[in-house]
């Protein structure tokens, strides 16, 4: 036994080690990931008939019928698509900006910078889970008055007044969308800030050292030094944006899709169909943006 | 030239041009800080009020009359101090069996070269990205009727139900196929992989093998982020309604039984005596369930602010 383990070279052992590190995901995804997702596969392709005595269920070969019943059929998937990629791609923009812009403020010195930041990270608890669907029915419903409401019938009274100004109405419609939006991009981006946070705190000082001695100005420090060593963190972040914005179960497709697999059998199936379709334009979205973003990434080793 | 520029830190237009930064971003940050906290104190301060105020044109946000009649309808409601219990034990055994497997995960992905490993990472993030409304439901089943390899329809006969146990939530944790676990694998791989590799090779050099340099050497030093993702996911999972009602769905918990009071119209009848609950009456009920649900963990956040915040500025996630 003793000798047998001689034989083995160093880099066997250590990739040896490391598949015994992995081994837990590795069980989970054989185990879990792959058969569920085959499995998603086969539901979305056909019927499932569930055994009378509750001993288990069988399938129904019914091919791509769900499919063309999801997109031609029924009334609210395309529009709640659409829908769900629109609120991403006009969030996830503004959640980069301004978790990288919160950042960056945090990560100066100021007064009271120990309470902005209990403060700042406290949407990772107050919209988590349950609490976003407990806290916003009074945004869905827009009776009680509350921060939210208070702010959309402010944006209200904003639209009239740059209308009244001449400004072109577009472009004061692009701005109250922005304005409706900022609740919902501050309470989505503290895992953003966080990881924001930590990549600011690895640049080095010395580098911003020897810029100053060279003569650049915060702007070139700016675009030159901070933005570079932060650009693979900003790839990472869209990612998650990405992921959390369309995972997201106020997002009008997935509650869709909940609301029809708890209706019985065959709506199982149509659910499963409809978020494959659906997964299959996240990772079109995301192919996309990994493709422009890695373009600008600068890795400093 | 150079000097000049040096000098003129001093000049009074910079000292101009500093203040109106400061100013600047202390207004933001109040903006900031107002559109974080308004909602949270609102619902804080509605769940003080009576019915009659909420209908009161003169009762802004300071309730005229001051109650606790809402806190104990969802307390009586909600079962309130047993779902408590059960779900305090959930999260803490989620957050236990999510913390060791990803740690153990991040850390080989870090650190090791293995085969496979650039398509493993990519599956990682697959894993992440799969939206878990696609797999809840052949993990349902799955669960429902459980069966390794066909082992057990070979000893018993048939296949074993795993709903309703606590067993879905460690099979589901031990394997890093929980919620946002592909999160926690990152973050944590991207800490060890800026650690420096001198302590691992002293390590091995005075004698330890892999599984001791990883629990003597690398586990202590990686406290901070550990502590960071183990908030996320006992928070996660405290306030989470989605898992718990699929595999759970006779255990109560708080975030499904709080979230059901309002629209749970026998518990109203029950409580109340009255027939039905008008909408806005039902909001603030849900607002005050939100606050219930949000005391521990707030609590819970603000006395550990220090070491999360110091631990991402102090070790970095990345370094």
């Amino acid at each position: 036994m003793k000798r047998k383990r001689n034989v083995l070279s160093l880099a066997t052992k250590d990739s040896l080690a490391g598949l015994s590190f992995i081994l837990p995901f590795v069980l989970g995804v054989v185990l879990i990931f792959v058969p569920n997702m085959i499995k998603a596969v086969s539901f979305s392709l056909s019927e499932i008939i569930f055994d009378p005595s509750g001993a288990g269920y069988s399938l129904d070969f019914k091919g791509i019928a769900h499919y063309k019943e999801a997109l031609f059929v029924n009334a609210d998937f395309n529009k709640s698509m659409v829908e769900s990629i629109i609120g991403m791609l006009t969030n996830v923009p503004l959640i980069i900006i301004f978790s990288f812009f919160m950042s960056t403020i945090l990560s100066g010195e100021f007064r009271g910078k120990t309470i902005v930041q209990t403060i700042v990270f406290l949407p990772i608890i107050i919209s988590s889970g349950v609490l976003i669907t407990l806290n916003s029915v009074e945004v869905s419903n827009g009776i009680m008055t509350s921060a939210v409401t208070n702010a959309a019938v402010d944006t209200i009274d904003a639209i009239g007044f740059l209308s009244s100004l001449g400004i072109p109405s577009a472009l004061v419609s692009s701005i109250s969308t922005v304005m409706s939006k900022i609740y919902q991009v501050i309470t989505a981006s503290g895992v953003q800030i966080l990881v924001f946070i930590a990549a600011l705190n690895t640049i080095s000082p010395s580098i911003y050292e020897a810029a100053k001695m060279e003569g650049a100005t915060s702007w070139e420090e700016f675009w030159k030094i901070t933005f570079p060593m932060v650009s693979p963190y900003i790839l990472t972040n869209v990612v998650y944006s990405i992921v959390d914005s369309l995972s997201a179960e106020s997002s009008p497709v997935l509650s869709l899709i909940l609301q029809i697999s708890q209706n019985g059998s065959v709506d199982i199936a149509l659910g499963s169909a409809m978020s494959i379709m659906f997964f299959g334009v996240e990772l079109v979205f995301l192919a996309i943006m990994v493709f422009i973003i890695s373009r600008i990434v600068f890795y400093y080793d | 030239m150079n000097n000049v520029k040096l000098n003129s830190a001093y000049s009074p237009y910079k000292k101009l041009g500093s203040f109106c930064y400061n100013l600047l971003r202390t207004v933001v940050i109040c903006g900031i800080c107002y559109y974080i906290l308004y909602p949270v104190v609102e619902n804080v301060l509605f769940a003080f009020m009576t019915q009659g105020d909420l209908y009161d044109l003169r009762v802004g946000l300071i309730p005229k009359h001051w109650t606790l009649e809402n806190f104990n309808l969802v307390i009586k409601g909600s079962n309130f101090w047993k779902s408590t219990f059960n779900t305090l034990f959930i999260s803490v055994l989620v957050t236990a069996t999510q913390l060791i497997s990803c740690t153990l995960v991040g850390y080989g992905f870090a650190r090791f070269k293995f085969p496979f490993k650039k398509l493993l990472f990519g599956i990682v993030i697959l894993v992440l990205i799969v939206p878990p409304q696609l797999i809840i439901t052949p993990l349902y089943l799955n669960m429902r009727y459980f069966d390794l390899f066909g082992l057990a329809r070979l000893i018993t006969g048939e296949s074993i139900n795993l709903l309703n146990s606590i067993w879905v939530f460690v099979i589901i944790g031990l394997t890093c196929m929980g919620l946002k676990n592909g999160l926690y694998i990152y973050l944590i791989r991207q800490f060890y992989r800026n650690m420096p590799k001198e302590l691992e090779e002293a390590a091995k050099i005075d004698g330890a093998g892999y599984y001791r340099t990883f629990l003597q050497v690398m586990l202590p030093p990686a406290k901070p982020i550990l502590f960071i993702v183990g908030l996320f996911s006992f928070v996660w999972q405290w306030t989470d309604a989605f898992y718990t009602s699929w595999f759970l769905p006779s255990m109560s918990t708080l975030a499904v039984k709080v979230s059901g009071v309002s629209s749970d119209l026998n518990i109203i009848k029950e409580l109340t005596g009255a027939n039905s609950i008008d909408i806005k009456y039902a909001q603030l009920l849900d607002g005050t369930g939100a606050v219930l649900i949000m005391i521990p963990l707030v609590i819970l956040f603000v006395c550990t602010r220090k070491l999360i915040i110091g631990g991402i500025e102090r070790s970095g996630i990345v370094g």
